[in-house]
């Protein structure tokens, strides 16, 4: 087992390098450039000090030495500096990570919790009553933007309910003022949770309860299945026992697909509730041309997602004994 | 990590203030401040405490608080409540001695130099008193050949910059100080424009330059959070994308701004107003959109307008394609029907009123240089498509047999670029198709780019892009009453990558006027120059105006004495303004 997940981090080296530079390419391809943008317009510096702004940064020398200069860098961990926060780009991100990852992660444990049970019965009661109000709930759902139901909370849960905060993580005013205790600043974090979670949650239950749901039906028409319940075993032990724990495989290679999700951000749903995460970051430091936000970023990104895959293919193995690692 | 910092930071300030305490005995300077106190006036009166919170919605900031570096306005924001400069602009715009940090300032005969007697009392919030070197190392910083912020323009007519920023002399003679608090500016050439770049924030040397030498400057680009500056307010926490606190500096020794805690909230555009009417924040500082206008009114909050200082205009390319004949922008110009457009976006129901206004010259609508009588002697360009047809008969440019204009067989066609998602654009587009294209029979070819990307064409790349645009949109702020900011725009040695005339527009007279209207020291000198220039460009339809529009800053009544104009921002409102819970 070691061994196979040593070879697969083994392949996963020539698979980032390539990911690597098709990142810097396309940042390299964005019109504009990074001390352009980081000036503004009407600045009214000259053409000599724009210029040595571009040489104290390195951007004057050409894609191909800057790209081996960023790689050598980033081996030994220096992502470089933000031109826009000044600090190391790392610093900048690693704070914003931790707030994303505290909403996803609250709110997947709730999905799954949620999901797992409903999708079973709605499985075992197949177009009954049950199954028919998941079904559009998860049509809806799915269509609908989760920015707009944001939208729809905050203008008919937040508004009428005082004590429902709308948005950002903490009240601004206690936490400026100090908090009483740990345990007050938890709480208050927790209320501003709220919303940003119910969304969440309700977006991945959507498409979730489906999964669950089709995995469960597939499992359930299988004939060992058919084979437990002509042997005699009660229903519950058949659906709980026997198809439930088969059902499981394709779920847990979709908890090894989440991952990325949980550290990813979202940048619409922080953009309404002001949650201070990681996707707006992103974004704007596209629109700032802020080359080493952006690349750092998405080198991250890369290597969560490559994680996550990587995590679901082990775990996948581990689960089901049939899968034999080579 | 923020703990370490705060540790870090207060033994460094102690460490510091120790320094400094040592260094007292010699220094020459009397402890204490030379305003002599009238005998009999009671020594002691009823002082007024700082009281109050204020809460202010904000939607951005990264919390770069270095003055020399910050990039967003909203950082802008800590840094003007932080940092204090020489001068700084009084409610009527105008720089008023003693106002800020210098208590009085003369020009040489020549007009080359400004000589600044600086306030002796001003402290930074660490208890440290500020001296003219930490004027001086201010813009030794802005001077210095590896200086990577933004602000180099503040030097760059100084005396000595060329030398000190190639690295001819390791001494900069444009700042100099002559004792600890006269500071001396020395420029090249004697220009109106000059006085201004005195008004930069002033750094405490021992901090920000703690390891400063010719050529370093990375040790003071590295400071960004903790600032220590002689403002009035200090900033005591910051949680990026949170908040940002800020309370009283006890250091401040002027006189005003009596509101004891700032704290400035991050708000997003689409539920700000329901946190300013629910209590969230107390104020919200120049909104456009009416709709908040009104909830805001419905909810009882106070409301301050003001004309905003600049405006959204549409630019043509005078080098290249139909729009380098005048005619063809004349005729572009009054078949824009800008006033329809105003009408519409701008309208506030419920008041019946226009949010905005048009105008016909590029001047800032506070501009000095503007005055009744020269405003009505410009060409409006009134909606005339008659006149606009005529026109583009008169160029050449000729209704074919398929309805569309054309000139020795090339069909006219304009290249648009445009932002998408933009709701100017979004209603100015239909209109400019309906006008320019069906009544005139233009072709438009919109293409729809990210801001950066435009600017990427029509300024930093415009060189190598020349042949690719006929016109676009942008809006411009204009942070001063004085028209010289129409030099870059408009004078022919600005056309080029990275410069400012846009437009490419080229008129030796107006050259001329331009070089000459800098080196005039008096505002109503330079005034009918000024207004010389802009009635060319008003005839060469070089840009067309579209809307002025109007500021709002929205905020809870517990605010008053809160008095805001389109040069004196909220922030410099807090001077007189105060909280009554």
């Amino acid at each position: 087992m070691l061994k196979y997940i040593g070879k697969r981090l083994l392949h996963l080296i020539p698979v980032m390098i390539i990911i690597s530079i098709v990142i810097f390419a396309i940042v390299e391809m964005m019109p504009g450039d990074p001390v352009n943008a980081y000036l503004g317009v009407g600045s009214g510096t000259t053409p000599e000090q724009q210029q040595r702004l571009r040489e104290e940064l390195g951007l004057d020398e050409g894609p191909v030495v800057r790209y081996g200069l960023w790689l050598k860098r980033v081996l030994t961990g220096d992502f470089g500096r933000s031109l826009k926060y000044r600090r190391d780009v790392v610093d900048v991100i690693g704070q914003f990570i931790w707030n994303s990852f505290r909403l996803n992660i609250v709110a997947m444990i709730l999905a799954f919790a949620i999901a797992i049970p409903v999708g079973i019965r709605s499985a075992v009661k197949k177009y009954g009553l049950f199954d028919n109000f998941w079904t559009v709930f998860s049509l809806t759902g799915v269509s609908m933007p989760s920015f707009f139901f944001a939208l729809l909370l905050i203008f008919f849960i937040a508004i009428p309910t005082p004590w429902i905060p709308l948005n950002g993580m903490r009240t601004a005013i206690m936490a400026a003022r100090g908090y009483p205790s740990r345990m007050a600043e938890i709480i208050d974090i927790g209320k501003h949770m709220i919303l940003p979670v119910t969304v969440l949650t309700i977006s991945s239950l959507a498409s979730l309860t489906r999964y669950v749901r089709n995995s469960v039906i597939e499992v359930i028409n299988q004939d060992y299945i058919r084979t437990a319940r002509s042997k005699g075993l009660s229903e519950k032990v058949v659906i709980y026992k026997h198809a439930f724990r088969n059902a499981l495989l394709p779920i847990v290679t979709l908890l090894g697909l989440y991952i990325p999700g949980l550290f990813g951000g979202s940048i619409l749903l922080e953009t309404v509730f002001i949650w201070p995460g990681i996707g707006n970051i992103l974004y704007t430091s596209i629109l700032d041309r802020d080359y080493s936000m952006v690349m750092a970023a998405n080198v991250f990104y890369a290597v969560l997602m490559l994680a996550g895959n990587l995590l679901a293919d082990v775990s996948y193995a581990l689960v089901d004994p049939r899968v034999k690692v080579k | 990590m923020m703990k370490k910092s705060i540790v870090l930071l207060l033994a460094l300030t102690m460490v510091l203030s120790l320094l400094a305490g040592c260094a007292k005995p010699a220094d020459p300077t009397p402890a204490e401040p030379s305003t002599p106190v009238t005998p009999g006036e009671p020594v002691e009166e009823p002082v007024e405490e700082p009281s109050g919170t204020l809460v202010v919605g904000i939607t951005e900031a990264s919390g770069n608080f270095n003055p020399l570096y910050y990039s967003s306005a909203y950082d802008g924001y800590v840094v003007d409540l932080v940092f204090e400069a020489l001068i700084a602009r009084n409610f009527d715009g105008e720089f008023v001695e003693g106002y800020a940090v210098a208590e009085s300032w003369e020009y040489s005969n020549d007009d080359k130099t400004i000589t600044f007697k600086m306030k002796q009392d001003k402290k930074f919030s660490d208890g440290t008193p500020m001296t003219a070197h930490d004027v001086v190392f201010t813009y030794q910083v802005l001077a210095d050949p590896s200086y990577t912020g933004r602000y180099g323009a503040a030097v760059k007519d100084m005396l000595g910059y060329e030398e000190y920023f190639n690295g001819e002399t390791e001494e900069f003679a444009g700042v100099v100080a002559l004792d600890d608090y006269t500071v001396q500016f020395n420029f090249v050439e004697p220009l109106r424009v000059n006085f201004t770049n005195a008004g930069y924030a002033i750094l405490p040397k021992h901090y920000y330059g703690a390891d400063f030498s010719y050529g370093n400057t990375e040790g003071v680009a590295n400071i960004t959070g903790s600032p220590i500056g002689s403002g009035p307010y200090k900033v005591v926490e910051f949680r990026e994308k949170e908040f940002v606190y800020l309370t009283r500096n006890d250091q401040y020794t002027d006189e005003g701004f009596m509101v004891e805690d700032l704290i400035l909230k991050f708000v997003d555009q689409t539920t700000d107003i329901i946190e300013l009417t629910t209590g969230g924040v107390d104020l919200l500082a120049g909104v456009i959109d009416p709709e908040k206008i009104q909830d805001a009114r419905a909810a009882g909050m106070e409301i301050n307008e003001y004309p905003r200082s600049g405006y959204g205009y549409v630019k043509t390319n005078n080098e290249w394609g139909p729009t380098a004949d005048v005619k063809v922008r004349q005729a572009l110009y009054y078949s824009f029907n800008r006033d329809e457009f105003v009408n519409s976006f701008y309208y506030d129901e419920e008041t019946d009123t226009v949010l905005a206004s048009t105008q016909a010259h590029p001047f800032s609508q506070i501009s000095w240089a503007l005055d009744d009588a020269f405003v009505a002697g410009l060409n409006n360009y009134d909606y005339n498509i008659d006149r606009a047809k005529e026109l583009l008969d008169e160029a050449g440019w000729v209704v074919g047999a398929n309805g569309k204009r054309a000139k020795d067989g090339v069909e006219m066609t304009l290249n648009i670029a445009a932002m998408p998602d933009h709701a100017i654009l979004a209603t100015l587009i239909p209109m400019w198709e309906r006008d320019w294209g069906q009544q005139l029979g233009i072709t438009l070819n919109v293409a729809y780019l990210e801001f950066n990307t435009i600017l990427d064409y029509v300024i930093y790349n415009s060189d190598a892009n020349v042949q690719e645009w006929s016109l676009f949109f942008l809006a411009t702020s204009i942070t001063t009453p004085d028209p010289h900011t129409l030099y870059t725009s408009f004078h022919s040695d600005y056309i080029g990558s990275g410069q400012d005339n846009t437009s490419r527009y080229s008129n030796p007279r107006v050259d001329e006027l331009l070089d000459l209207g800098k080196t005039i020291m008096t505002e109503e000198e330079a005034r009918p120059v000024y207004q010389e220039v802009v009635k060319i460009l008003n005839e060469d339809a070089v840009m067309m105006p579209v809307y002025a529009n109007t500021y709002f800053d929205l905020y809870n009544p517990k605010l008053t004495n809160f008095v805001t104009s389109s040069l004196y921002n909220w922030v410099d409102a807090m001077r007189d303004a105060k909280v009554v819970e």
